[in-house]
């Protein structure tokens, strides 16, 4: 049974965003495999993002150590109904036609950072926990960092 | 040759990126789940929980592969020692008629490319290239192979050509091989030439580049079955696009130990078209979610062509259904005896002439044609246009469903009239004599002969409804605008008004 994002609690939430680091992370990783020999500049840029995407974990670990005892608790964005953050082809036929560019790759991550932002700045209004709020404010920030970066690499 | 697998790429030890030139920012690309498709969708797995069993099995597509390659190499032996007289080998009747009827009739009209799941052409390459049968193998370290994703492979498995990362070569294989139509069409030897090279082709390809680049980029019957699957009724495709977007295996992509990934480079979570899907069921066995699946769909439910490739692969077939229905199906002997000039006896020279027309037609003056009324569709419009590629591939598409209807149109009397030889030659496949079936000695009847016109032009005039009502869609898509879109539509309405006419004329007559 999936949750909606407000019903979690904060320490979940935290829980939540860090599962979504290590998955963005298995999948760029994956990608950068499937590029691996074919577009080596792609692959690159996905094995970069996917170095960063697991900094982005480790950030929020430390967060998630400061904030609270234990450990993390088991949660991950199959159990909640939104779709927060998420690195994706936009094209099922890139590797057919050779068509993706390796700025394509930046740009790609860039637009899942800038949602998962917007995201984030969303639930923050709406949400009625108050410490939940604050945390939703600071992965917006967080996000927002992360998108600036990669706005960065595009330019 | 195969190499060592290195152990996982760890994200750690991912080299330093090489620094991007400064660009300018192009548009965003909007990261989202697929918009939702158009008209209805049945989940037939969801429907038939047996045919779900099936196709989730390992041996699937090597149980249904089998028999075909046992068959194709029984035709292939007919074609060698049996009889010279086409219409009495096996080869000639089952594979130029029955099995092209079915392909272009039933096959691809509602099972989209069903016929890739079960072609024996690249059989041998894979099983080199994948060293297994049926089962996965996983790159694991110090392995020997290729690693690909997760599963490793054996051969050279390098990138295709980014230059040919296209469908032109099997544009301008199919046209080759159908100017020469009229020799192995009658010829049992000459269908073996053709066949075998292609089981070879494919092979020595497979051992040299990934996965399945023969059947993407050469085949000369992937090329026409990609552009027809468009209009298929049947689909492989995500259940759930968020299931899909939140999944970080990506095993559809990148194989699992449950199932390789694409063999033919699709990211099927994503897929939006079937043009390259061939439907093995891969992503249905790799999914760790469960959420691939197939649809039955309405007619003509992809509508998008992609680049020139596409498009001109439109204009061949097109034109290739018109000149064949010329050729075989048009009471000219002239016609004939070009495509058949060492039998006729015309010359090497008008044979020349024959070829340089059948290529002129869907290369330059189709297109030309085309291109004249789309021009003047821009002018008429009235309104700012989109860019010319963009409008152009969109109004090109209405190609499609009119072509395999083109196409189904020319092949009807085929089965129709020339479906006593498969019942000869079933039951005498070499045309040594054998009765297998009691069925060797059936006189040649046509059925129903004085009706093919009226089935034809039925067709022809189905083929006219779909493409006019795709012609207006199409041109919504191009001007928002109502009037504009009206006045955009309507002189590319005209042109395929006319060819619809020419083939009833052709038809009729």
């Amino acid at each position: 049974m999936t949750r909606k994002l407000e019903e979690l609690s904060p320490k979940e939430m935290l829980a939540l965003a860090i599962s979504i680091e290590q998955s963005n992370q298995k999948a760029l990783h994956n990608f950068s495999e499937m590029f691996n020999g074919y577009d080596d500049q792609v692959s690159k840029n996905f094995a970069e993002m996917s170095v960063e995407e697991g900094r982005h974990e480790q950030i929020l670990l430390e967060k998630f150590k400061n904030m609270f005892k234990g450990p993390v608790p088991e949660i991950s964005n199959f159990d909640v109904e939104e779709v927060v953050e998420a690195i994706d082809f936009d094209d099922s036929e890139h590797l057919i036609f050779d068509s993706l560019k390796a700025k394509q790759v930046y740009q790609l991550a860039y637009e899942a950072e800038k949602r998962a932002k917007s995201f984030y700045e969303k639930a923050m209004k709406t949400v009625k926990n108050k410490e939940l709020a604050v945390l939703f404010k600071e992965l917006a920030a967080m996000e927002g960092d992360h998108a600036n970066w990669l706005e960065n690499k595009i330019k | 040759m195969s190499e060592a697998i290195n152990p996982n790429l760890t994200p750690q030890s991912v080299p330093s990126p090489v620094p991007i030139p400064a660009v300018v920012r192009s548009a965003p690309t909007p990261l989202t789940p697929p918009p939702a498709r158009e008209g209805w969708r049945i989940d037939l797995l969801k429907m038939f929980p047996l045919l779900k069993w099936v196709v989730k099995q390992r041996w699937f597509q090597f149980v249904v592969i089998l028999p075909n390659l046992f068959l194709f190499l029984v035709f292939l032996a007919a074609g060698i020692w049996g009889t010279p007289v086409g219409n009495r080998n096996i080869l000639i009747v089952f594979v130029w008629i029955f099995w092209w009827f079915l392909l272009i009739s039933a096959m691809v009209p509602f099972l989209s490319r069903i016929w890739c799941t079960v072609c024996p052409f690249p059989f041998f390459g894979e099983w080199i290239q994948r060293g297994s049968l049926t089962t996965p193998k996983m790159a694991t370290p110090g392995a020997k192979g290729t690693k690909i994703g997760i599963n490793r492979y054996f051969g050279l498995n390098l990138r295709w050509p980014k230059a040919l990362s296209n469908i032109w070569m099997q544009n301008i294989g199919f046209l080759g091989l159908c100017t020469f139509s009229a020799f192995y069409l009658t010829r049992p030897i000459v269908s073996v030439i053709v066949l075998g090279s292609l089981i070879v082709v494919a092979t020595v390809l497979h051992v040299i580049y990934r996965q399945r680049a023969f059947c993407n980029y050469v085949c000369p019957v992937s090329g026409f079955l990609s552009l027809y699957a468009m209009s298929s009724m049947t689909e492989v495709r995500s259940k759930d696009a968020d299931v899909c977007l939140k999944c970080h295996d990506k095993s559809c992509l990148v194989g699992s130990e449950r199932g390789w990934g694409c063999p033919w480079f699709n990211f099927p979570s994503k897929m939006e078209r079937n043009n390259y899907c061939g439907m093995c069921m891969e992503c249905i066995k790799s999914c760790p979610h469960d959420n691939m699946t197939v649809n039955l769909r309405p007619f003509a439910a992809d509508t998008k062509l992609k680049g020139y490739d596409e498009a001109w692969k439109a204009f061949i077939m097109l034109a290739l259904a018109l000149a064949y229905s010329v050729i075989y199906l048009g009471p000219w002997a002239f016609f004939k005896n070009l495509a058949n000039y060492t039998e006729s006896g015309v010359g090497l020279p008008a044979f020349i002439g024959y070829a340089l027309a059948l290529w002129a037609l869907p290369m330059v003056i189709i297109p030309s044609i085309f291109s004249a009324f789309h021009w003047i569709a821009r002018k008429v419009a009235g309104a700012e246009p989109k860019p010319w590629k963009e409008s152009f591939l969109l109004m090109a598409y209405p190609l499609v469903p009119l072509g395999l209807l083109a196409w189904i149109a020319f092949s009807v009397p085929l089965i129709f009239i020339n479906g006593s030889y498969i019942l000869v030659t079933m039951s005498d496949p070499f045309g040594w004599g054998w009765d297998l079936f009691h069925t060797a000695h059936t006189a040649w009847s046509p059925v129903v002969p004085q009706l093919m016109p009226t089935i034809q032009v039925f067709i022809m005039a189905l083929g006219l409804i779909l493409t006019l009502k795709s012609t207006f869609k199409q041109a919504g898509k191009v001007y928002e605008d109502a009037k504009a879109k009206v006045r955009f539509a309507a002189p590319m309405a005209i042109f395929y008004t006319a060819i619809v006419l020419l083939f009833i004329q052709l038809y009729v007559n």
